[in-house]
């Protein structure tokens, strides 16, 4: 509060970028966590609120005639224009957002001040909606070929990684500690997905502290053992989704990567996915396409092929078919890693993880998967994602490219996701909100510091109520394309520019009918209709039953027939999609901020 | 049977006799004649070889994976039968192309892939290796792939690809006419034909009554249809009947064609509902000395029944037909992907290739174009006149793109066959020449009108459920435009086609000199050709039933045709139909803003004697009016907005014009179409089918199931069909919350449209919407139930409080 420099300003216009409509003109009220505008016109009084943990830049332009306008960008893409009638309030209002969109420490987050009436036992049944212990034993492990180990307990070997962790048999603590030494941070190679079907597994690690020819006994043991829990094959890919120079030159700073000659029987592969660095300027570049005001096809072909998006995302996708192939084609477990093993290796192995297993395509195989290979294995949530003040070299659209592979996949097997783009778009506007705690901090250990179990809620059950919105009508579990193993083509025209994402709040960009939308509005009546049958035939036979026992003249067959006939005033609803189009289209574009 | 002509052929030269190497004369006295092979052949169709055990790649909407069968090659098409594929009844009606076949006229090049090399066989190439793999790249942008397993014979994988590559290209003047005999030039083909019935549904405008027609659906007055061009004497390229303002008489009007390049004179294309009418012209013939009687008359033909016109030249700010033609070449070859290419584009310069060729571009200049040509006519006291030099192609284009955009009917089936009728065929579009089949004129050929199928395309991709059309029929109509067999796409004009056609009656005396307009080689009648209307000659049952949406939308063809919708006739309509031939304003439509410029009108601008005065009087009342006009234009934007950010559009706007989204991220590639071949393309598409088309299956099942409540559960073992009520208004209005439904296992499944896995009736709620019998490929009789009236059909009409009367 003691930020806020005035709470109010009036006669704010707000600015509609794309339409030519007249600006808005309303009042903006400033409060501890989000900006909110409410427009004059006296019947509608439409509101639009902005997070404050939402915000990325505000920028003051000079000021004109009009007045003194004032431009937030949100994480979210969303761009709002203000019009300020004084320069000093316009200046106060900067001020002010400047501050409460960078907090500095994790108790100003929002997550902390978010209250929804939820009674302090249901909110703690939440954190414990997902498992990953279920998941790990969903998998088939532990089996007698790994174990779980707690040499990690106290996060004493390695501080960014979970716990619990799950390495082969052989691993004894002894190499289990050795590795972590000669690797990067201490993330020693562990276990992200097993295929239980032919033994093979995708693991995960730091760069190995190699230089240019340190070697380490108890890694080399390491790698071999999880090869030799994979009883039925003679090798194993070692995977670097750098691009090869990056990793020579890290050989220089003395870490680098394994030399195969070191290590037995494995097959060593570079990916080639870019750094933090040129995906964030990538990002930008994409964006100030999607800002042009009325781009040519020229200015937004060519703007979309410079920024090279598409091309890095292709890159990730990639990446995960690598391993997915040699996963279920050879058979071979894979060790993954990047640099540090928390933004490349995460992408791939889930990537990985969601072409092999279908389960990952079910609502709460995806939440799973975010848990296991981005929550639990240390994805560095805020400081890519700017959640307090920090290093802006940090920040990286690192889960947003991973999002981004799942739609791009969606759009190539529309039947195969049992969630939809809505769900995706949710998901990534939470991991920016700060509202739920599970996307805060930088590790688990940090999460346990701060206690955030005890005092925030928790995102996964909240969409898993609200599942009804994020199921894909079209998704066809039976299907045989859903089946298995998806391999999608990575010719350069299947990846599209994804419009519902980065172009989400302009309304005038929006395809103007949802078949899909339509779809589910009626697929879920139809639900609903039919377990309204079945209460009425559970009631009917009861009727029946009771009837018998008294003794009395059966249902006729008509009467039945009338009984259940409405009557034809009752014309409140009809199954045109017409009707529908109110309940889809409120429903849809408008996201909290 | 398939192993005995291993032997019997050796072929060394293959020389386009084709007498020497039919393998097997089909009997030649029936039609139902099948070859011995299991191919389905046509009436005199000789198969020229055929390979066994080959595999044929599928793609697309079918899902990847290999088909396997038998591959023929015949002296019309290259055909593939299925190894499983059902023996075709006996007695059914021809089909010249299978699922699978390819016309011979329409392949572009043959590739053969070998173990170590791919080359390209031509009629002159001698093959040197063993084909494995054989793929026909094809004019309508498909890609065929067929696998010879090494159990194929290698004499028949070697002779089927010489074969192919020798009998494909119709490259010399008589292969055209040779390919069609090949076709249809059977005595029973020819008979059959004869026999055909033209689709009453259709509006042929081809004659006078055609016309009056159109005049009276749209609720157009003032105009009349004149027959002064009956005998094409005053404008050979354009139709006998012409519609043009009722005050003009035929004497009078015979005199305007003189002022008109190629005599194409101001003729009327529709009306909007709410008063303006769409005309189309070409350019102004300059050099011309206007009489005064002539300007009076110039004037009226030009202003029809109105006060304002606002004349749009297409010949700025739009592509030319060669801009077209370059732009489409350079699609191809970015999307077909050819193997036997040395250069491919590299993945991340996709996509600056594609906006190099420019194609996107031209997609969105017409839709923009057309879209303000739409916003000016919702004003309802504008004549508005496309103008372009020839008024032969981007007038077709833009004046149907208009008509699509808002008026309902274009969008239903017939509406959209009547509308290429009226503003392609019959209005003298240069077809012969702009899709070039004879390869005779390379310098006029331009895809105009595969432009304008894009440009449907993305129209409906924003607005399915407004089209009673599907993508599916879209895609049929741009292949066919590549079979050189129908009437329609085989003449410039109206008057070549009469003479080629049968269709039109024989008793016009050819004036001076109609012979050599005729297309080279082409004998008038033989063999008489089909309109490409006819799909029956062309798609299975199956294929066709995809080509329509089967929920209505809310203008189908069973509702009143789209008419004057109820819509207040404008006064000043009237009054300008009563009033004498006062010198209206003209504007010209161009870069989004309206100005009268004075060199607009010839006669006026000063080549006029007297005119020059008036046109001086005028100025200022027309720069008077021109803010008002200027606003209607910008009306749209603004508007659309307002209305989006509110309420749904749909609400609003069901009947409103389909204004298209055109920023960048909104237009994109027709995937389906041109990306069928591409070179990695596996399963891009496993959706069983368009969303669109599923919700209409949902609705149509909860409207079959809500009748069969009301009818109550006595009835509730009938057909379907007994069981849709007679009155399903009444039963739709009780689809309310309250309803019950009663099912009953054992009845019959609703009318299904697509083949699917059978599947027990009810299993589950998931299933519930993907389970259905395979009641598909019913009789013949089965479309018209589900989709000529149906019940369901006039289900979403009523949408609203209006349910229940």
């Amino acid at each position: 509060m003691e930020h806020i420099r005035t709470p109010k300003v009036e006669n704010v216009r707000l600015i509609d970028r794309v339409s030519t409509r007249k600006a808005a003109v309303g009042t903006l009220y400033l409060t501890a966590t989000h900006t909110i505008f409410v427009e004059n016109v006296s019947d509608t009084r439409k509101e639009s609120w902005i997070l404050h943990s939402q915000v990325c830049g505000v920028e003051k332009q000079s000021t004109t005639a009009t007045g003194c306008p004032l431009v937030i960008r949100c994480k979210n893409f969303q761009v709002i224009q203000f019009i300020l009638p004084q320069e000093r309030d316009c200046h106060d209002v900067y001020i002010s957002l400047m501050r409460l969109s960078r907090p500095e420490k994790y108790e100003e987050l929002y997550c902390f001040s978010f209250n929804p009436k939820v009674d302090k036992e249901e909110r703690e049944q939440a954190w414990n909606f997902l498992d990953l212990k279920a998941e790990y034993s969903r998998m088939g492990v532990p089996n007698y070929l790994w174990q779980v180990t707690n040499v990690n307990r106290d996060y004493g070997v390695c501080d960014t990684y979970p716990s619990e962790l799950y390495v082969p048999k052989s691993a004894t603590p002894p190499i289990i500690v050795g590795s972590s030494k000669f690797r990067s941070r201490g993330r020693f190679p562990t276990l992200s997905y097993y295929c239980q079907d032919n033994n093979a597994s995708i693991c995960r690690s730091s760069q190995p502290l190699s230089g240019f020819s340190a070697r380490c006994l108890e890694d080399e043991q390491m790698l071999q053992a999880i090869m030799k829990a994979n009883p039925g094959s003679e090798f194993m890919y070692v995977v670097d989704t750098r691009p090869k120079l990056n990793a020579m030159a890290n050989r220089a700073a003395g870490k680098g990567y394994e030399n195969e000659d070191n290590y037995s029987n494995i097959k060593f592969q570079f990916i080639g996915i870019e750094n933090i660095h040129v995906m964030r300027n990538s990002l930008q570049k994409m964006l100030e396409v999607c800002e042009l005001k009325s781009p040519s096809m020229g200015d937004f072909l060519w703007g979309l092929e410079n920024s090279g998006w598409l091309k890095h995302i292709k890159a990730v996708l990639e990446a995960g078919i690598f391993i997915a192939k040699a996963v279920s084609e050879e058979a071979a477990s894979v060790l993954v890693h990047c640099s540090d093993g928390w933004d490349r290796t995460a992408q791939a192995c889930s990537v990985a993880s969601l072409l092999l297993d279908p389960y990952y395509r079910t609502l709460k195989g995806f939440m799973v998967l975010i848990e296991r290979d981005w929550i639990s294995f240390g994805h560095k949530f805020s400081h890519r994602y700017n959640h307090l003040d920090g290093d802006p070299k940090e920040v990286s659209p690192v889960i947003d490219q991973f999002i981004e592979c799942v739609w791009q996949l969606m759009e190539q097997f529309p039947c195969a996701f049992e969630y939809n783009e809505r769900f995706l778009i949710h998901i990534h506007n939470h991991i920016y909100s700060c509202q739920y705690g599970n996307f805060m901090c930088n590790s688990q250990k940090e999460r346990r510091d701060v206690r955030i179990r005890e005092r925030t809620h928790s995102l996964w059950t909240h969409l898993w109520r609200n599942r009804a919105d994020f199921m894909n009508p079209l998704y066809r579990a039976d299907h045989s394309q859903t089946q298995g193993v998806l391999r999608p083509v990575t010719a350069p025209y299947c990846f599209k520019f994804w419009r519902g994402m980065y172009n989400r709040f302009e309304k005038g960009m929006h395809p103007r009918q949802s078949a899909v939308d339509f779809l589910m509005a009626v697929k879920e009546e139809t639900q609903q209709l039919e377990e309204e049958l079945a209460t009425h035939e559970e009631k009917i036979a009861k009727l029946e039953k009771q009837q018998v026992k008294n003794n009395k003249v059966m249902l006729q067959p008509a009467d039945k027939g009338k009984h259940l006939c409405v009557s034809p005033s009752d014309t409140s609803v009809a199954n045109t999609p017409q009707d529908y189009t109110g309940n889809a289209v409120t429903r849809s574009p408008e996201w909290p901020t | 049977m398939l192993t005995g002509s291993k032997t019997s052929f050796k072929i060394r030269q293959m020389v386009p006799e084709f007498k020497d190497k039919i393998l097997s004369p089909s009997s030649l006295n029936s039609r139902n004649s099948r070859d011995m092979f299991g191919l389905r052949c046509l009436p005199g169709e000789c198969v020229l070889q055929r390979a066994v055990l080959v595999k044929k790649k599928l793609c697309g909407p079918d899902g990847g994976g290999w088909l396997a069968g038998t591959l023929f090659c015949t002296h019309f098409r290259v055909a593939f039968v299925p190894e499983d594929s059902p023996p075709a009844e006996d007695n059914a009606d021809p089909v010249l192309l299978g699922d699978h076949d390819v016309a011979l006229a329409s392949i572009e090049k043959v590739v053969a892939v070998g173990p170590s090399r791919t080359k390209v066989v031509t009629p002159n190439s001698s093959l040197k290796f063993i084909p494995e793999e054989l793929v026909l790249y094809c004019r309508d942008l498909r890609v065929m792939r067929f696998l010879f397993d090494r159990l194929t014979p290698e004499v028949q994988a070697m002779e089927i690809t010489c074969a192919i590559a020798k009998t494909y290209q119709p490259l010399k003047p008589g292969a055209l006419s040779y390919f069609q005999k090949a076709a249809l030039g059977s005595v029973e083909m020819k008979q059959f034909l004869s026999n055909r019935q033209q689709d009453p549904h259709v509006n042929w405008f081809e004659g006078a009554a055609d016309w009056e027609r159109e005049l009276e659906r749209t609720g157009a007055r003032g105009w009349r249809v004149s027959a002064v061009n009956d005998r094409f004497e005053m404008a050979t390229s354009l139709p006998q009947f012409n519609v043009v303002p009722q005050r003009v008489l035929d004497t009078e009007l015979k005199k305007t064609f003189a002022h008109f390049s190629e005599g194409r004179i101001p003729r009327w294309c529709w009306h909007h509902p709410l008063g303006s009418d769409l005309l189309r012209m070409a350019s102004f013939q300059n050099n011309i000395y206007h009489e005064k009687d002539d300007v009076r008359n110039l004037e009226m033909v030009l202003f029809g029944g109105q006060q304002q016109c606002v004349v749009v030249d297409l010949a700025e700010e739009m592509p030319t037909p060669a801009d077209i033609q370059l732009a489409h070449s350079r699609l191809r070859v970015l999307c077909q992907g050819d193997i036997s290419a040395s250069v491919s584009v590299p993945d991340e310069k996709w996509l600056s290739t594609l906006e190099g060729t420019h194609w996107l571009d031209h997609v969105r200049s017409c839709l923009k174009k057309a879209a303000e040509v739409v916003c000016l006519l919702r004003d309802g006291h504008l004549t508005v006149i496309l103008q372009e030099p020839e008024d032969r192609d981007l007038n077709c284009l833009v004046s149907s793109l208009v008509q699509l955009m808002s008026d309902p009917h274009a969008r239903t089936l017939p509406g959209f066959q009547s509308l290429v009728q009226k503003e392609w065929i019959t209005a003298g579009h240069k077809f012969l020449s702009r899709l070039n089949y004879q390869r005779d004129s390379d310098r006029e050929e331009s895809p105009v009108f595969l432009l304008f199928l894009d440009c449907v395309w993305q129209l409906w991709v924003q607005y399915p459920s407004r089209f009673e059309i599907t993508g599916d029929y879209l895609l049929a109509l741009h292949d066919s435009a590549h079979v050189p067999l129908f009437i329609s796409f085989l003449a410039n004009s109206q008057r070549e086609r009469s003479r080629c056609s049968q269709r039109l009656s024989q008793s016009y005396t050819p004036v001076n000199g109609w012979r050599e307009m005729l297309p080279r080689n082409q004998t008038p009648t033989d063999p008489p050709l089909p309109a490409v209307w006819d799909w029956a000659l062309q798609y299975s049952q199956q294929r066709r039933a995809a080509f329509r949406i089967p929920i209505n939308t809310p203008s189908a063809p069973g509702t009143v045709p789209n008419g004057n919708l109820n819509a207040p006739q404008p006064a000043p309509h009237e009054a300008g139909v009563a009033a004498p031939a006062t010198q209206g304003c003209v504007f010209l439509l161009s870069r989004g803003s309206l100005t009268s410029p004075s060199h607009l009108i010839p006669w006026r601008g000063g080549g006029g004697s007297g005119s020059q005065r008036k046109s001086h009087r005028r100025a200022p009342s027309s720069s008077e009016s021109l803010p008002a006009v200027e606003r209607l234009l910008k009306l749209w934007t603004p508007a659309e907005s307002a209305k989006t950010a509110t309420v749904p559009p749909e609400h609003l706007d069901s009947q409103g014009p389909l204004l298209p989204l055109l920023l960048g991220p909104c237009v994109g590639v027709w995937r389906g179409c041109y990306l069928r071949g591409g070179q990695q393309t596996q399963v891009c598409h496993p959706a069983p089918q368009h969303p669109v088309q599923q919700l209409a299956l949902e609705v149509q099942q909860l409207g079959d199931k809500l009748a069969q409540v009301s009818d109550g559960p006595s009835k509730a073992t009938n057909g379907p069909l007994e069981g849709l009520p007679k009155k399903p208004e009444a039963n739709l209005n009780q689809g309310a919350r309250h309803t019950t439904f009663l099912f009953s296992p054992q009845r019959a499944p609703p009318p299904q449209r697509f083949a699917a896995p059978p599947r027990p009736a009810r299993d589950s709620k998931r299933t519930f919407l993907f389970s259905r019998a395979p009641d598909a490929n019913g009789g013949p009789g089965v479309s018209n139930q589900r989709y000529g009236p149906p019940p369901t059909a006039r289900l979403s009409k009523n949408s609203g409080p209006s349910l229940g009367s």
